[in-house]
């Protein structure tokens, strides 16, 4: 909004009005970060590629995943015996935040997506061969979790692993996936046990995405970009593919997911938008319209500063090495439902020239408040208060949670 | 700032206050004793009431209470709308403008007045709060130089901080408020079965407790950090900080009371039961102080949005 607000975070004069609070080192390393980015993102606009999640070319994201990895932005929260740079979570938030408020292709990486359970259940063998070129941002991988019956209700998954003396075979359909067309290998959950629990029934498996059985649909999103349909068809996975205990795929998952709800990089894109749709609401020139637009304005940034200290809690508890569970859900609820908010919100107060649409990189529409950007946020936002766990089932958690601090009489 | 006043104690108390439900003169006493101390005066002088329409309305160019110079003593006229504890009030500290047209930096003074005072008038006000709020008329009140408490120099600058930390105040009264209406609620539909389970089973409850745990936790938290704010620049909050606090908790814990409400069902709406007395009291606090308007009013400066005032 105002340059000197901005001004006076970056010199770090009295507490920040945009942004997480941070400490002087941490500080350091955003500002670093922020330099790092604004060079990168500089000349994007000519890699534009509105088919993909990123917006850009393919080329242009793993050239650049390089150069953050080369720098060791993209494991800088991974312990170093793993070849990390062994800083506490919030780095890697920090890291998050501030490419999507860059707009950088390097946010559903493939340590972002899956390293937690590559450290936490994988092999040391399976470590060594995958680690070193995921921190070094050599490799793009993603995760197949969702089926078309089975989003947040893993009871209901279908795809089987059947075993084979050595392996498994593996069969079924994984929808909704991020990034599949483009990526090497991925992780997965299946049936391993068809007559257990779901919660002792499912197992994770590493799955190369080049291997014979395997099919990769992409398909069209509302907004453009597409998200892919795998198809397993007999795919024969060895014993070095099974991730983590056969059987324990649940628990494994569970956990995983907690891990990318504490919605930083959601408020790295609101604080991106809501400094923009600031700036520019104090150039509407009819007075009415103009109060409408800083009334607004102030009401979306009180709910983003809201969305700070939401994440800043769960970000101190995972420094802190403690579990984080309903924590995480409200910040998760908060960050994507402000998003949605923010999206109609300037819809509304800037009206039907809102309406004309460009991809988040590229040349932006001219003689348009934020060059297009309104229509883009409309329809993308509708996604994230649906995937990482639908909200409906943040609200059952965090009541489950509020209900157990408070018992009847 | 002396050392006697404790601003994380005085805002743990409020929350208490507001959990059970009954307003007290705690949020009074400590807004005086905040005033007094940004002055350098003995916090623990006792007043009864803080007239000040500059902190009601938190325009600082409010100046529907004035004073003018006569010789060696003031003339003060006008009104103060509504003041917490004015019923019954014998001492009351007093801000007033000085100087109408000195700008937002400069012109209030802190007067000591009785009530007695010929001039001061005293209407009861009946409102949806329990605070004892009543409308003070000040007609040509006549009152010496020793009537100004705190240096003679200009106060307007202290006050602003004061004000802040009042401000913060209230906000934990009205959180304390919210939060004890969501626990008393959420006891009511875990133990209330209906059509065969308890309430709290069905989701479209469930969700409702969730967001208001959402709101009463976004609020604790903004008032954590504005908190924090003042106690590591003694008792001076960063002002943003302090408006977005308020702003939200006026916006969101409201809407948590009217909830507990809805939850409650009928026997909640009955006055015997505790729901409306929290709701009262938060509806009533976030229209004080600062109401939503004002307090988007006064971000939006603090953000360079706009001038304001």
């Amino acid at each position: 909004m105002n340059p000197s607000v901005r001004a006076a975070d970056n010199n770090n004069v009295g507490r920040l009005s945009f942004g997480l609070r941070l400490d002087a080192e941490q500080r350091t390393f955003r500002d670093e970060v922020r330099e790092f980015l604004a060079a990168e993102m500089r000349d994007a606009a000519q890699h534009s590629d509105p088919t993909d999640l990123t917006g850009c070319s393919i080329e242009f994201e793993r050239a650049h995943q390089l150069r953050a990895g080369a720098l060791g932005y993209l494991a800088v929260s991974v312990p170093t015996e793993h070849g990390g740079g062994g800083r506490p979570p919030s780095y890697r938030a920090i890291y998050s935040f501030e490419a999507a408020y860059h707009d950088a292709p390097s946010i559903d990486t493939a340590m972002v997506l899956c390293a937690a359970p590559l450290l936490s259940h994988g092999t040391d063998e399976q470590r060594a061969r995958l680690l070193p070129a995921m921190l070094r941002g050599e490799v793009l991988a993603c995760v197949a979790y969702t089926e078309p019956c089975a989003g947040s209700d893993l009871s209901a998954i279908e795809t089987l692993a059947v075993t084979n003396g050595t392996g498994y075979l593996l069969t079924g359909v994984k929808s909704l996936v991020t990034g599949a067309h483009k990526a090497q290998w991925c992780v997965t959950i299946a049936r391993t046990d068809i007559d257990a629990e779901t919660r002792d029934a499912l197992t994770m498996f590493l799955v190369s995405l080049d291997a014979p059985g395997v099919t990769v649909k992409r398909r069209v999103t509302a907004n453009g970009w597409t998200l892919s349909d795998i198809t397993f068809d007999d795919v024969a996975i060895d014993a070095a593919g099974v991730l983590g205990q056969v059987g324990h795929g649940w628990h494994q998952l569970a956990a995983a997911l907690v891990d990318e709800r504490s919605g930083v990089a959601w408020l790295g894109w609101a604080t991106k938008l809501i400094e923009t749709f600031g700036a520019w609401v104090t150039t509407i020139a009819e007075p009415t319209l103009r109060r409408d637009g800083v009334d607004a304005a102030v009401a979306l940034h009180t709910d983003l500063v809201i969305g700070y200290r939401l994440a800043e809690r769960v970000l101190r508890l995972q420094d802190g090495g403690h579990a984080v569970n309903a924590e995480a859900a409200v910040s998760k609820v908060w960050a994507t439902e402000l998003l949605q908010r923010l999206a109609r919100t300037m819809l509304d107060i800037v009206g039907a020239d809102a309406l004309a649409w460009r991809p988040v990189v590229g040349q932006p529409a001219v003689a348009v408040p934020l060059g297009g950007r309104i229509a883009w946020e409309y329809l993308e936002r509708i996604h994230p208060t649906i995937s990482v766990g639908a909200n409906e089932l943040q609200r059952d958690s965090i009541a489950r949670a509020a209900f157990a601090s408070e018992s009847p009489r | 700032m002396t050392a006697s006043l404790d601003l994380r104690t005085i805002v743990a108390e409020a929350r208490a206050i507001g959990a059970r439900g009954e307003p007290t003169d705690h949020l009074t006493r400590a807004s005086c004793a905040l005033v007094l101390d940004s002055l350098d005066v003995d916090p623990s002088t006792s007043f009864d009431a803080l007239v000040s329409p500059v902190l009601s309305s938190r325009n600082p160019l409010d100046d529907s209470l004035l004073a003018g110079a006569s010789g060696r003593s003031w003339m003060i006229s006008g009104h103060a709308s509504h003041v917490p504890n004015a019923l019954g009030a014998r001492l009351l500290l007093t801000v007033v403008r000085s100087r109408p047209f000195a700008g937002r930096e400069r012109g209030l003074r802190v007067y000591s007045i009785d009530a007695d005072t010929p001039g001061v008038t005293i209407t009861a006000l009946e409102t949806i709060d329990a605070d004892g709020a009543g409308r003070i008329t000040y007609d040509a009140v006549q009152i010496g130089d020793e009537r100004v408490v705190g240096p003679s120099r200009d106060a307007t600058v202290a006050l602003g901080a004061a004000f802040d930390c009042i401000v913060l105040v209230a906000v934990a009264e009205m959180l304390g408020a919210a939060d004890a209406a969501r626990r008393s609620a959420m006891r009511s539909v875990q133990s209330r079965v209906q059509f065969g389970e308890p309430l709290a089973r069905r989701q479209a409850v469930a969700h409702r407790v969730a967001d208001m745990t959402i709101a009463c936790d976004a609020v604790s938290l903004m008032l954590a950090d504005a908190l924090a704010s003042a106690i590591d620049n003694t008792h001076r909050p960063e002002p943003l900080a302090v408006a977005s606090t308020k702003l939200a908790a006026s916006v969101q814990l409201p809407l948590v009371t009217a909830s507990a409400h809805q939850l409650h069902g009928g026997e909640g709406y009955y006055a015997d039961q505790p729901m409306h007395r929290w709701h009262r009291r938060v509806s009533s606090l976030a229209m004080q102080f600062g109401d939503r308007r004002t307090m988007r009013a006064r971000a939006a400066e603090l953000l360079g949005l706009a001038p304001v005032f």
